[in-house]
């Protein structure tokens, strides 16, 4: 199991333990606010839109070209650290893994 | 001044019903909510039904769209397995099947499809089967395991999805499709040939122009007798020849039905008190007629405006570009806006990646795209914008969809 963090634009942490699935599923399943994932993880809505903690962005497997332009298309402001969450898989490497979450995702 | 919406239930726990229940409290209604759905299990996603549900590869506890806590937080009085049997327009309630009359202020509904059958299948029992429930993925999700040949009934997405999974599974695939193209009523021609091409080439057998004539077997299937005299042998079928929307609840209350229930471009129907949303609703629009629209982006975008025109924070009207997308293999298929069975096309991009631009009556009105993301993108933008793109407009296959949306967008905030 891996611990993973969210920062809700508010400053709230809500922290959980996960294996096995994406770090968008972990939200959903632990209802998370934050990440809505209008498309269910298929890389077509991009509303699973995280801002990913410092230390952990190059722990990430990295950006296919989907996922890319995918990225183009959040609702609030794309930055250096974005990733779509359905696509960053939890492992043992990424226990302790902290997001934030952007203000809006639709 | 119209009263306070105070009590609101929704019909349906499908996609549309979740999604309206979620907004409703996102827009700070802080009102009563009832979520009524015909089946007992949490309300659950139907995309990976046809793809990694039915291929075993996705777990049973990521199906759900919302964890239970979520309604219990949100105050959301569930009814599941406890369906609306009557609406009484004249009471403001529903009556459920339990006996329950649920009062409203405000009704939704979310009432979703139903699959079309073939006439004659019922015999057949799990042989000859359609797919759009939970539990319908999971019969057909064993019998997949067990079968070696399996007919695939209708070319649209159910069925080539479906064929998908199981040529990888190992199963002969025979796919009959009454049309002349496969998915002939959302996707363009050379979409629609390039995907039989795909699916031919891992190894299904498409035939086009054909159907069942009869269904052979005693209680079990045991082949199709295809109207060109071929008998393909199976034990399974799966039809997928399209669903009807779920109207008997809104025409047995009186309301305007046809094709769906007849909603207006606020997401009414002729009753005030009442909407409806998502597969169950066609919605007259004030620049292109009545339109009914079968995908997860209609339901949850219809649903959302619902939501904030009760919450008291809807002015326009409903506008839209629905958007689509369907896996089959390593295709990516995405489609942006409405098209129809003759539009102009125009296609641009290489063999892998491409696509289809749509014109009806000189107008852009789809793009359908294969691996081709960014130009999926830039279609939804093209298509939201107000500017009418003619054939002429895009004829220059140099400017990319992505730059001409980056100019028209400029060009509105100029």
């Amino acid at each position: 199991m891996s611990k993973i963090t969210y920062v809700a634009s508010d400053g709230t942490e809500t922290t959980i333990d996960a294996e096995a699935m994406s770090v968008m599923q972990a939200a959903v399943i632990n209802d998370v606010d934050g990440i809505v994932a209008e498309c269910g993880g298929s890389l077509m809505c991009a509303t699973c839109h995280v801002y990913v903690a410092d230390p952990w962005i190059d722990k990430l497997p990295p950006r296919t070209d989907l996922e890319d332009t995918m990225l183009d298309s959040t609702a609030c402001p794309r930055a250096h650290n974005s990733r779509l969450s359905c696509q960053l898989q939890i492992t043992d490497a990424l226990d302790g893994l902290v997001v934030r979450l952007p203000e809006e995702q639709l | 001044m119209t009263e306070p919406v105070k009590s609101v239930v929704v019909v349906g726990a499908g996609t549309g019903g979740v999604a309206c229940v979620a907004a409703l409290r996102q827009h700070g209604y802080r009102g009563r909510i009832a979520l009524i759905g015909e089946e007992q299990c949490l309300p659950y996603q139907r995309p990976p039904l046809s793809k990694d549900y039915l291929a075993g590869t996705m777990p049973a506890d990521l199906l759900p769209l919302k964890p239970a806590v979520f309604f219990d937080k949100h105050e959301i009085d569930m009814r599941l397995g406890d369906p609306v049997v009557s609406i009484d327009l004249v009471a403001a309630a529903v009556v459920l099947a339990s006996g329950v009359r649920l009062p409203f202020d405000h009704l939704v509904l979310a009432s979703g499809a139903t699959p079309r059958v073939l006439p004659g299948s019922g015999r057949f029992a799990d042989t000859v089967v359609t797919l759009r429930s939970r539990v319908d993925s999971e019969h057909l999700r064993d019998r997949l395991q067990q079968e070696r040949s399996l007919c695939v009934v209708g070319g649209g997405f159910v069925g080539l999805e479906v064929a998908a999974v199981a040529r990888k599974l190992g199963l002969g695939v025979t796919v009959l499709e009454a049309q002349e193209r496969l998915l002939m009523r959302a996707v363009s021609a050379p979409i629609g040939s390039h995907l039989a091409n795909v699916h031919a080439n891992h190894g299904a057998d498409v035939r086009l122009g054909t159907t069942v004539e009869d269904l052979l077997g005693g209680d079990q299937l045991n082949g199709v007798l295809t109207t060109t005299g071929d008998t393909v042998r199976a034990g399974l079928a799966v039809v997928g020849i399209g669903v009807r929307p779920r109207i008997e609840l809104a025409a047995d209350a009186g309301l305007e039905t046809g094709d769906g229930v007849h909603v207006n471009s606020r997401l009414f129907t002729s009753d005030p008190t009442v909407s409806a949303i998502g597969d169950c609703a066609s919605v007259l629009y004030a620049d292109r007629g009545r339109i009914r629209i079968e995908s997860i982006q209609n339901a949850t975008e219809q649903a959302r405006y619902v939501a904030a025109r009760i919450a008291g924070r809807a002015e326009q009207d409903y506008i839209a570009v629905p958007w689509f997308w369907s896996n089959q293999y390593d295709q990516k298929l995405q489609l942006a806006g409405v098209g129809s069975a003759h539009d102009h096309t125009i296609r641009r991009g290489g063999a892998h990646s491409f696509s289809v631009l749509r014109f009806s009556e000189d107008r852009l009105v789809a793009v359908d795209s294969v691996n081709a993301p960014a130009d999926h993108l830039a279609a939804r933008r093209l298509l939201a914008s107000s500017t009418r793109l003619t054939t002429h407009d895009l004829a220059d296959p140099t400017i990319a969809l992505v730059d001409r949306a980056r100019a028209a967008r400029n060009h509105a905030s100029a």
